[in-house]
C-alpha cells in the first residue's frame, strides 16, 4: 500500500508508531526492512541493503550471502531463507512449493514488512525491478511480505510500469495537512505541551511541585494561543505559508532554550521573528553583494527587458553598466561622493564571475564546461532573478543600507 | 536545569573573540546545546564568504567539547562521497560506529554546495542521515542558500549576515597595524590610541571608496587595507603630518583611493591562462590577415559583405572612413544589441577565404599555404570550430576566438585599417 502526503504531514511518524504497536503485540514474529529512495539509488544497492538489514536481524553469517547472480534469484533466495531457515539452500522451485504450505503450520516463518520511503524514487529505477519483484511476491503469496511506500507525489501510481501497476494493490492512504487553523494548533500544542499521563508513567515519584510546574506550563501555552496577539499572528503566518508544524517547532527552539532558566516562573516567549527560518529565495543574498556586483546584476536584468532576450554576456552587461553609471558619475563627482563609481573592466569581470559563483547567473549554454570555446567575456548567461524582484528588494531595504538609489534603475527602462 | 545550560562565560569569550556575531553564536548554542539537550537532525549554516561560518563553528565545537567530524566536501566531491550509493554505505558504517556511543555526534560538511558531482539526491540523503541515526546531527555549511536543497521539511537555518561597514571596521580594529615611526621611542598608550584613531578613519575611507564597491568580504577588505596602509601613513611616520589632521592626509593621498590597482589583485580571480592570451603571438604575415578576416566574418553580418569588400564599390569604405569606432550608445526603445557585444558568430570557411582575398593589399604569393595557416590558427585556439561536423565537411562553421583589442593590434602590425571594415 501507499501513503501519500506532503512533507511534514506525518507519514513516517504514522508508519513508525504503527510498527512499534505491532512490535509490542507480535514480538519476534516479523522483521522490518527500511529502505529510502534517497539512499538506495538503484536496485542493486537496495538489494544489498535488504540483505544487510535482514542479516543483522537474523544474525546470518556473511558466507550465506548468495553469489551475485540475477536479481530475481537473489531476492527469492532471500525470501526462501525467510520462509524456511532449515532449508537454506532449497532450490527455487522447491522453495516456492514449500512456501505454499500453510504458514501457520511452520512456526519458523517470519513476515517481512518492507518500508520504502520516497517511493517515487524507486519508481525511477530502470525497469523497476525491485518494485516488480516485491509486488509480485506480495501478490502471489510466495512469502508473507508487505510493502509500504511513502511518498509526496500524488501521481506516483502513474509512474509505475504496467506490469508493476497491475500487481500493485492500489490501496492508498492520503495524509493531508490540517484543514483549519485550529487543527494546526492542536498539532503544534501537542508538540509543545507536556503530556501529563506520560509524565506519570515515566517519572514514578513525580512530586507535586513538578506536576504543578508542568500544569502551569500547559496552561501557559494555552493562554498564549488564546490571548497573545503576537503569538497568534505568528501561528497564522506559518499556517498560511506552509502548514508545516516543523517550521513552527523550529521557531520555538530559540525562545524555549532561552526560557528554560526561568521555567517555574511561567516563561514568556515572544515569537517576533523566526530567526531559524529558511530563507525565502536566493534574493536574500543581495544584501551581501558589493555595489558593483549589484549594479552589474541590475544591468544584466535590465538587458532582459530592453533587448528582449533572456541571455546575455559580460560584454553586454558591462556596456549597459557603463551607460547606467556614467551620467551618475558626473553628478556625484561634483558632489564629491564616490557612490556611482565606474569600475574598470577587469574588476567588473571579477564581480561578474562572482555572481556566477553565487548562481545568480546560470550558464545558458548546455554542457557549458569550456563555454563552447568562447572567451570569458563572451560566454552567455541567464539571469536568475527578475528586475522587478531586485527593485522590490531594494525598496524594502532588504538589500543593504543606502542602496535605495539603485532602485530607480530597476524601474526606468 | 540551570547547570546543564551552556556556561555564560563561554558565550562571552566567544563574543569577544568574534565581534558582531552574538546572535549567530547564541543560535548555535541553542541548537548544538549540551549532551543532555536534543539537537535537530540537520542544521544549515549559510552566509556569503568571509562571514565566519567555519571558524565560529569550529571554535564553538571545540569549546563545548562536542564530538564532531569535519569534512570539507569541496575537494572530496569527485571521489567516493560523490556517488550517492556510497552514502548508503556511509550511513551503515556511521550507525555501526555510533551505535555504542552515548554522546551526540556532529557531522560537519563544509561547503557542500561546491561539491562537483553534487546531485539533489545526494544532499537529500546526507540530510536524512541525521534522521536515520538518532544521535547524529549533520551540519551543512553553505555560501548560497538553496531553497529545498535537502528536500526535507525545514531544517533550522542560521544565517551569517554579511558585515556592515561599522562591523567590518570594528573587526579590523582588532588588528591595528603600527605606524612605522622612524624615530622609535617608547611605545606608549597614547600612541596606540592615536594609531587606532588613524586606523579606523583609514578603514572607513577605504570602505567608502574601494571596498564597498568591490570587496565586501572581511578578508578582501583587510587585504586591501593592509596593502594601502604603509604608503598611507608614510608621511606620519616621517613626521610631516600629525595623527590628527586626517583630512589633509586624505587629500594628499586622494589619488590612491581613485586607483584600482590595489583592488585588482584582491578581487579579480586569476583566470586560467587568460592573461597569457592577451600577449600577441608573433604570427606570419598571412596568418595575421587571416585572423583579421576571421574577425570580420564573425562580427560583420554576411549581407553587408558586398558593401564592405566589393572592389569596384568604394561606397562602404568612404562612408566609414573617419567614423568613430568606440561603441556608441543609443537609448531607443527595445534597442538592438551591439554586434560586438553579442560575441562572435559562426561563419563558413568560404566566407573567410573570400574576405581574406578582399582585404589583402596585393596578390597573394603562390607559395603561401593558406589551409595550413588556418590549421595553425585553430591549434592556437584563435580560430575555433563552431559546428559539430567534421573539419573537412563543406558545411563546417568556424568562429574567431580573439577579442577586439587583440585583433586591432594584429591589424596594426600589418598596417591594415580594420576599423574601416567593421560594421557598426
Amino acid at each position: 500500500m501507499l501513503i501519500i502526503g506532503a512533507r511534514g504531514t506525518g507519514k513516517t511518524t504514522l508508519l513508525e508508531s504503527a510498527i512499534s504497536d505491532l512490535t509490542e503485540e507480535h514480538k519476534g514474529e516479523f522483521l522490518t526492512v527500511r529502505l529510502n529512495g534517497f539512499f538506495q539509488t538503484d536496485d542493486k544497492i537496495a538489494l544489498r541493503e535488504i540483505w544487510r538489514q535482514l542479516g543483522v536481524e537474523m544474525e546470518l553469517d556473511e558466507r550465506d550471502q548468495p553469489k551475485t547472480t540475477n536479481f530475481a534469484d537473489t531476492l527469492s533466495s532471500i525470501l526462501a531463507i525467510l520462509s524456511h531457515p532449515d532449508e537454506l539452500r532449497a532450490p527455487d522451485g522447491e522453495g516456492e512449493e514449500l512456501a505454499e504450505e500453510d504458514p501457520s503450520s511452520t512456526t519458523t516463518t517470519l513476515s517481512v514488512i518492507f518500508i520504502l520511503e520516497e517511493f517515487d524514487l524507486f519508481a525511477t529505477h530502470p525497469r523497476q525491478t525491485l518494485l516488480y519483484n516485491l509486488f509480485d511476491i506480495a501478490q502471489s503469496r510466495k512469502a508473507p511480505i508487505a510493502a509500504i511506500g511513502t511518498t509526496t507525489r500524488i501521481d506516483v501510481v502513474e509512474s509505475l510500469e504496467k506490469r508493476v501497476k497491475s500487481r500493485f494493490s492500489h490501496r492508498t492512504v492520503h495524509l493531508k495537512n490540517p484543514p483549519t487553523l485550529k487543527g494546526f494548533w492542536e498539532i503544534c500544542k501537542g508538540g509543545l505541551s507536556v503530556d501529563m499521563d506520560e509524565v506519570d508513567a515515566e517519572i514514578n515519584g513525580s512530586s507535586d511541585e513538578d506536576r504543578r510546574c508542568f500544569e502551569a506550563w500547559n496552561t501557559h501555552i494555552e493562554n498564549l494561543y488564546k490571548s497573545d496577539k503576537q503569538f497568534q499572528r505568528h501561528l497564522r503566518r506559518i499556517y498560511a505559508q506552509n502548514k508545516d508544524p516543523k517550521s513552527f517547532f523550529n521557531s520555538c527552539i530559540l525562545p524555549l532554550s532561552d526560557s528554560v532558566t526561568s521555567f517555574p516562573m511561567g516563561p514568556s516567549f515572544s515569537l517576533s521573528a523566526n530567526q531559524l527560518d529558511e530563507p525565502d529565495s536566493i534574493l536574500s543574498i543581495l544584501d551581501g553583494l558589493t555595489d558593483l556586483e549589484l549594479t552589474l546584476l541590475i544591468a544584466a536584468a535590465r538587458l532582459d527587458i530592453i533587448s528582449d532576450t533572456d541571455t546575455c554576456n559580460f560584454q553586454m552587461a558591462y556596456s549597459e553598466y557603463t551607460a547606467l553609471t556614467s551620467p551618475l558619475k558626473v553628478a556625484s563627482s561634483a558632489a564629491g561622493v564616490t557612490a556611482g563609481r565606474l569600475w574598470s573592466k577587469e574588476v567588473a569581470l571579477g564581480a561578474w564571475e562572482r555572481l556566477a559563483e553565487y548562481e545568480l547567473l546560470v550558464p545558458a549554454v548546455i554542457g557549458g564546461g569550456s563555454g563552447g570555446g568562447v572567451s570569458r567575456e563572451g560566454r552567455m548567461w541567464r539571469v536568475e532573478v527578475g528586475l522587478a524582484e531586485i527593485g522590490k528588494c531594494l525598496e524594502m531595504g532588504r538589500a543593504g543600507i543606502g542602496r535605495a538609489g539603485l532602485g530607480k534603475w530597476c524601474k526606468e527602462v | 536545569m540551570t547547570d546543564e545550560m551552556l556556561p555564560t562565560e563561554l558565550l562571552t569569550t566567544m563574543n569577544e573573540q568574534f565581534p558582531c556575531r552574538a546572535p549567530q553564536i547564541r543560535r548555535l548554542a541553542a541548537l548544538v546545546g549540551t549532551d543532555e539537550t536534543p539537537s535537530p537532525p540537520a542544521i544549515v549554516l549559510h552566509g556569503l564568504e568571509a562571514t565566519g561560518k567555519t571558524t565560529i563553528l569550529r571554535t564553538f565545537m571545540d569549546s563545548v567539547n562536542a564530538s564532531y567530524t569535519a569534512g570539507v566536501t569541496e575537494n572530496v566531491g569527485g571521489g567516493d562521497a560523490g556517488r550517492a550509493g556510497d552514502v548508503c554505505a556511509l550511513g551503515v558504517r556511521l550507525s555501526g560506529v555510533l551505535s555504542g556511543v552515548e554522546r551526540k555526534h556532529f557531522l560537519v560538511l563544509d561547503r557542500v554546495d561546491r561539491t562537483r558531482e553534487g546531485s539533489s539526491v545526494l544532499f537529500a540523503a546526507l540530510g536524512r542521515l541525521g534522521e536515520m541515526i538518532p544521535i547524529l546531527t549533520v551540519i551543512f555549511i553553505l555560501s548560497v542558500p538553496k531553497p529545498r536543497l535537502l528536500s526535507s521539511a525545514e531544517p533550522p537555518h542560521i544565517h551569517f549576515a554579511p558585515y556592515t561597514k561599522e562591523e567590518s571596521i570594528k573587526i579590523l580594529s582588532k588588528y591595528v597595524r603600527r605606524i612605522p615611526f622612524q624615530d622609535i621611542e617608547e611605545y606608549t598608550q597614547k600612541d596606540a590610541k592615536e594609531e587606532l584613531y588613524v586606523w579606523q578613519k583609514f578603514c572607513g575611507t577605504v570602505w567608502d571608496s574601494l571596498a564597498k564597491g568591490t570587496a565586501r568580504g572581511v578578508v578582501q577588505f583587510r587585504a586591501i587595507v593592509d596593502e594601502m596602509w604603509e604608503p598611507f601613513v608614510k608621511p606620519i611616520a616621517e613626521g610631516e603630518y600629525g595623527t590628527r589632521n586626517y583630512s589633509s592626509l586624505y587629500l594628499l593621498h586622494k589619488d590612491m583611493f581613485r586607483r584600482e590597482t590595489n583592488v585588482i589583485d584582491v578581487v579579480v580571480p586569476v583566470g586560467a591562462g587568460e592573461k597569457a592570451v592577451t600577449k600577441i603571438h608573433d604570427l606570419p604575415y598571412y596568418s595575421k590577415f587571416l585572423l583579421c578576416a576571421a574577425y570580420l566574418a564573425s562580427y560583420n553580418p554576411a549581407r553587408q559583405d558586398a558593401v564592405f569588400f566589393m572592389k569596384n564599390n568604394d561606397f562602404g569604405r568612404k562612408k566609414r572612413r573617419g567614423g568613430t569606432t568606440g561603441s556608441t550608445k543609443r537609448t531607443a526603445k527595445n534597442r538592438k544589441i551591439h554586434r560586438r557585444l553579442l560575441g562572435p558568430q559562426a561563419f563558413p570557411l568560404e566566407r573567410l577565404q573570400a574576405i581574406f582575398a578582399a582585404i589583402l593589399p596585393h596578390r597573394m604569393s603562390s607559395s603561401a599555404d593558406i589551409q595550413t595557416q588556418i590549421a595553425t590558427l585553430t591549434s592556437l585556439r584563435l580560430l575555433t570550430k563552431a559546428s559539430a561536423t567534421d573539419v573537412l565537411e563543406a558545411g563546417a562553421k568556424w568562429r574567431v576566438n580573439a577579442g577586439w583589442d587583440y585583433i586591432r593590434h594584429v591589424a596594426r602590425s600589418v598596417k591594415f585599417d580594420i576599423e574601416d571594415f567593421v560594421a557598426e
